[in-house]
């Protein structure tokens, strides 16, 4: 054997060791979160600077996907395989997440490259890699994907990522387990998240997220009727406010739980009234329930991160000659100028919301 | 004076006077609310929020109507307040006539409608009907939200009279 073979071998053997070193240090320091613990909270921005709370979807499975590095080769096939497997992921209501430590601008081009259509979040610095355990000592996250219960508890780990069917491998993962989303139970609370969930539109039966593509700066949720006047009085109004601040980045949704009022006869009176906004069917006053509604028209306004941040009437008037308090148009223009709501809590009159017995 | 022309004034007079009395249901707002209400302490007490566009209300009423019919010598007053804009008491008084309503009648008088909310019931958001039953003492017994037949309100009724001062 030559020298220069001899020379060769030794360093063939030290990279061996030194590779083996790596991948013995980085499972040794990496130590995933284990099942059944609570998922940590977090708040990091997507490849469109939009900032995602974890907690804000509560109420919603989860899948948080940790890899290494953006535009790496198996990131790119995991990627790519699980945004082929969104529409699935979307019927079942679960919520996904890619995350590595490199930035906004580096999730932009992965994504625009790859046409992904999930938010890829920017943990820069790794704080979230390391709360979930997955921190490498090279600074980047290892390969582990997260599924997030409903109640925010870690349902499963998986840490033997096939990059190449990652999202068939998830969505097996996910039938084994009980969707937890019919066993959440959550109350809206002011200051506190609303969890996403879903009811059909009365117009065409298709089950609607309340925060859709969730790229609203504002969500206020409406619950209205169709025979009560005082609900009616406000059709008007409804409809013009909704008009000028979906306009401004708002998203509006009517929600119709009263018992006595079927599907057809929501869908005509939104029809009817020129409703630029969905009107959904909550059969069973179940989300009725969850924001604990009373009357018709009683609103719910979430900010961007979907926490309640105002609960109460349209304005102080029946009669719209005399409005003296225009409160649901002043809780808008607070939280798009980045304020307060003047009130977070405001009472009027209103037709009792009629619940099964 | 001739007779006939007496007999006109006299006419006239009294339609007046119907009309008048008809016209006058007695505002309220939240401090005439608790004045009422202490007026009656040592007696159970059905307070019921309702208005002319509200139709469970209207469906509800015949039933507060034989309720004070019922109790009202047994120890029970039965307080109805419309809370209407007083622009619409014409359509309250109509109402209530063709209830044959004999109990004490009120409207909500013009003004904030929230701090007379809050004044009833902190608790109450402003749904109606509400029908808030006071116990002797004048402190809240049952709080019922929504529209109840005779048998629920008369079984809340005769709790609160059983219930010890």
């Amino acid at each position: 054997m030559h020298r220069w073979q001899k020379a060769v071998a030794v360093v063939i053997v030290l990279m061996g060791l030194f590779a083996g070193a790596l991948w013995f240090t980085g499972n040794l320091f990496a130590n995933p979160l284990p099942q059944g613990r609570p998922a940590p909270d977090f708040t990091l921005p997507d490849q469109d600077g939009k900032r995602h709370r974890l907690s804000a979807y509560r109420g919603k499975t989860v899948v948080l996907a940790f890899y290494p590095a953006d535009m790496t080769p198996g990131c790119t096939m995991e990627m790519r395989s699980l945004n082929a497997s969104l529409p699935q992921f979307k019927e079942m209501g679960v919520q996904v997440f890619g995350i590595s430590v490199q930035d906004v601008k580096s999730k932009r081009e992965f994504c625009d490259k790859e046409g992904l259509q999930f938010p890829l979040l920017a943990d820069v610095g790794g704080k979230v890699a390391r709360q979930y355990g997955v921190l490498a000592p090279a600074g980047i996250a290892q390969r582990v994907t997260f599924i997030i219960n409903a109640k925010g508890q870690i349902a499963s780990v998986i840490t033997n990522v096939n990059v190449a069917a990652h999202g068939e491998q998830v969505l097996g993962m996910l039938k084994e387990q009980p969707t937890a989303q019919a066993a959440v139970s959550w109350k809206a609370q002011l200051g506190q998240p609303v969890p996403d969930f879903q009811l059909p539109r009365a117009d065409n039966g298709k089950m609607e997220s309340v925060y859709g593509d969730r790229k609203q700066k504002a969500t206020v949720v409406m619950f209205i009727a169709t025979r009560c006047p005082i609900s009616n009085d406000y059709n008007e109004r409804m409809r013009t406010i909704a008009q000028e601040y979906t306009a401004k980045g708002v998203r509006f949704v009517g929600i119709n739980s009263n018992v006595i009022e079927p599907t057809p006869e929501v869908a005509e009176h939104a029809k009817q009234n020129g409703f630029p906004f969905p009107v959904l069917k909550d059969e069973g006053n179940k989300i009725a329930d969850r924001f604990n509604a009373q009357f018709t028209p009683e609103i719910f306004v979430m900010d961007a991160n979907g926490v309640l941040r105002y609960h109460g009437r349209i304005d102080d008037s029946q009669n719209p000659a005399n409005i003296t308090s225009h409160d649901l148009r002043d809780t808008l223009d607070a939280l798009l100028a980045g304020k307060n709501p003047p009130r977070a809590e405001t009472k009027a009159f209103g037709c009792t919301i009629k619940r099964v017995r | 004076m001739p007779a006939h022309r007496f007999g006109s004034v006299v006419v006239l007079l009294s339609i007046a006077l119907l009309a008048q009395a008809a016209a006058n249901v007695p505002q309220l707002d939240g401090d005439g609310f608790k004045k009422e209400l202490a007026k009656r302490k040592g007696k159970v007490v059905v307070v019921n929020l309702w208005a002319t566009w509200c139709a469970p209300c209207r469906a509800e009423f015949p039933a507060l109507v034989k309720l004070y019919n019922t109790y009202r010598n047994r120890g029970v007053d039965v307080l109805v307040i419309s809370v209407d804009d007083v622009a619409d008491e014409a359509k309250v008084v109509e109402f209530l006539q063709q209830q044959r309503a004999k109990m004490p009648v009120f409207i909500k008088k013009l003004g904030d409608s929230e701090s007379f909310i809050n004044a009833i019931d902190r608790d109450w958001r402003g749904a109606i009907p509400y029908t808030i039953v006071y116990d002797r003492s004048g402190q809240p017994f049952a709080r019922m939200l929504g529209e109840h037949t005779f048998a629920q309100f008369e079984a809340t009724v005769k709790k609160a009279l059983a219930k010890r001062k």
